[in-house]
């Protein structure tokens, strides 16, 4: 029983984190239809930026998570205006910005093994020692990860919610000729959108780090999973995404527990077929809208 | 004279390598309803999309106000006061009517003055009102409609298009859009107004083009169209 409950807190855990990653990616493909394949990439190198801030420049470690998502949200931004940009509307530029952000990618990756080397580093930002809490052993570092995700998600619901310019994100993710009709013009919002999503993914890179290890290609495997919650939650979805983040967070803890930690993806990869099988739009998931 | 508030000259517009308008002239004067006709699938939605800069002009000039807009942001456009209002229920589905009235007052000149526009749009449309709260996506096909012209109120406009009104409606509601249109007329607002059916628009507009095949084959008054039967025979087939 205290395995069973132990299993779950860890599953919370894993799904805090997965729920910043995976917000970040439906936001992207929300609001530009792009599927950022580079965002496993930024979640790594977020990882590392916030590792070069305590160990190259020597600051304390508790800023990394700020370090990190404010040079990541600038990566974000140049990704926009260098990268994804300049595609978005030529023809196959679906295709186009598919191709270019497993592109980058395999660049950001290959960068991070040139200049890191390919040795697992300690994510500094993290807090030693645990406390028992009703036969289930805490870590102090669980709770200011699953605090971290709690309050960066629940700014981001505000931001959407509540400012003009995430009226405009959702409104051009809903409609994005009429936004247009509005006044809101595409590229601004297109730039923060990465920026955002960018930043969210540098965050979840940081915590995810600290109760694992930071490695050039660390990001692969949470953005696979990042991709099945999207399509579990309904791509473009953000409560969906939410929702699909701890419910995939809770099921790998469980299978891991249960099965062995390598049963962990084919089984997410199984419900993912059975879902869309039943729900081609995901568990959450609404009807395309008609677009003008 | 001074130039009408807007002016179309050759325009020419499509979509990849297909023109599908072929040199399309006319005015609208200030404070005027002048309406688009034409059969679906000729052009009507595609000149709307071309003034207000969805769709890039490939010939002729487009001027409002005095000024050439044809190489103009669609924001820029919007700004300046010419408001597309688009086809069928363009509301945001997922966001609540209140919301979408807000997204009219998007632009930092009409944001300044949104809640004293929002009682305007309000007191035009009391049944909004009575739904500010409610999700764009649960409201009838009327009361979309209606948040769809309030929304496009929002704005600051001088000149409202709108984009076949009538579209799917029952006679009932249509006719209620229509009075609510006719007060948009005497509040001063000039409005292009693009319909299929010409009993739509027989009494509100002061002036009416046919468009066929991309090219307006007929312009008179609601009473000359009349009078011309065999126009409506050939062009609209009623």
């Amino acid at each position: 029983m205290a395995a069973l409950i132990q299993t779950i807190y860890s599953g919370l855990v894993l799904g805090a984190i997965y729920a910043l990653m995976a917000v970040g990616l439906t936001l992207i493909f929300g609001a530009l239809r792009v599927l950022n394949l580079a965002h496993g990439a930024l979640m790594m190198m977020g990882a590392y930026v916030s590792w070069l801030t305590a160990e190259w420049i020597g600051l304390p470690a508790f800023l990394g998570l700020p370090v990190s998502f404010i040079t990541m949200m600038l990566v974000g931004f140049a990704i926009y205006k260098l990268l994804i940009g300049p595609m978005i509307g030529k023809p196959n530029w679906e295709t186009n910005t598919f191709i270019a952000t497993s592109g980058l990618a395999l660049a950001l990756e290959s960068f991070a093994l040139l200049v890191f080397g390919p040795r697992n580093q300690a994510q500094p930002f993290a807090i030693a020692g645990n406390f028992q809490f009703l036969g289930v052993t805490i870590s102090y570092q669980n709770l200011v990860i699953m605090a971290v995700a709690a309050v960066a998600l629940i700014l981001m619901e505000r931001f959407l919610t509540q400012t003009r310019s995430g009226l405009a994100i959702r409104a051009t993710a809903q409609l994005p000729d009429a936004a247009q009709l509005m006044g809101i013009r595409q590229d601004h919002v297109f730039l923060l959108v990465l920026g955002l999503s960018s930043g969210l993914a540098a965050l979840s890179g940081v915590l995810l780090s600290s109760i694992f290890f930071i490695a050039p290609t660390f990001g692969f495997h949470p953005m696979l999973k990042s991709f099945i919650i999207c399509i579990f939650g309904g791509l473009g979805n953000i409560r969906g995404t939410l929702y699909a983040a701890f419910i995939i967070g809770i099921t790998e803890a469980l299978v891991s527990l249960y099965l062995g930690v390598r049963f962990a993806l084919p089984v997410m990869f199984g419900l993912i077929i059975v879902v869309l099988i039943f729900r081609p739009t995901g568990l959450f998931g609404q009807r395309e809208v008609v677009r003008l | 004279m001074s130039e009408p508030l807007l002016r179309l000259e050759n325009v020419q517009s499509g979509y990849d390598d297909h023109l599908v308008l072929q040199g399309i002239s006319f005015d609208v004067p200030e404070g005027s309803v002048v309406s688009v006709l034409g059969p679906n699938g000729h052009g009507k939605s595609t000149l709307l999309r071309t003034i207000s800069g969805l769709l890039r002009l490939r010939g002729g000039s487009i001027r409002f106000a005095g000024e050439p807009i044809d190489k103009w942001r669609v924001d820029q456009i919007v700004a300046a006061g010419l408001v597309h209002i688009p086809q069928g229920d363009l509301v945001f589905p997922q966001m609540t009517v209140r919301e979408n009235l807000y997204l009219g007052a998007y632009l930092p000149k009409a944001h300044v003055r949104r809640d004293e526009q929002l009682e305007r749009v309000y007191h035009l449309f009391p049944r909004l009102k009575e739904r500010s709260g409610q999700l764009a996506s649960t409201l009838s096909g009327g009361e979309r409609r209606m948040l769809a012209i309030g929304r496009g109120l929002m704005s600051r406009a001088r000149l409202l298009m709108l984009d076949e009104p009538s579209l799917g409606l029952a006679p009932l509601i249509t006719e209620e859009i229509y009075e609510n249109i006719r007060k948009l007329k005497e509040e001063g607002y000039a409005l292009l107004l693009v319909e299929e059916n010409p009993e739509r628009v027989a009494d509100t507009a002061d002036h009416i083009h046919l468009i066929d095949h991309g090219s307006v084959v007929w312009q008179g008054s609601a009473k000359e169209l009349h009078a011309n039967d065999h126009i409506l025979t050939t062009y609209l087939g009623v």
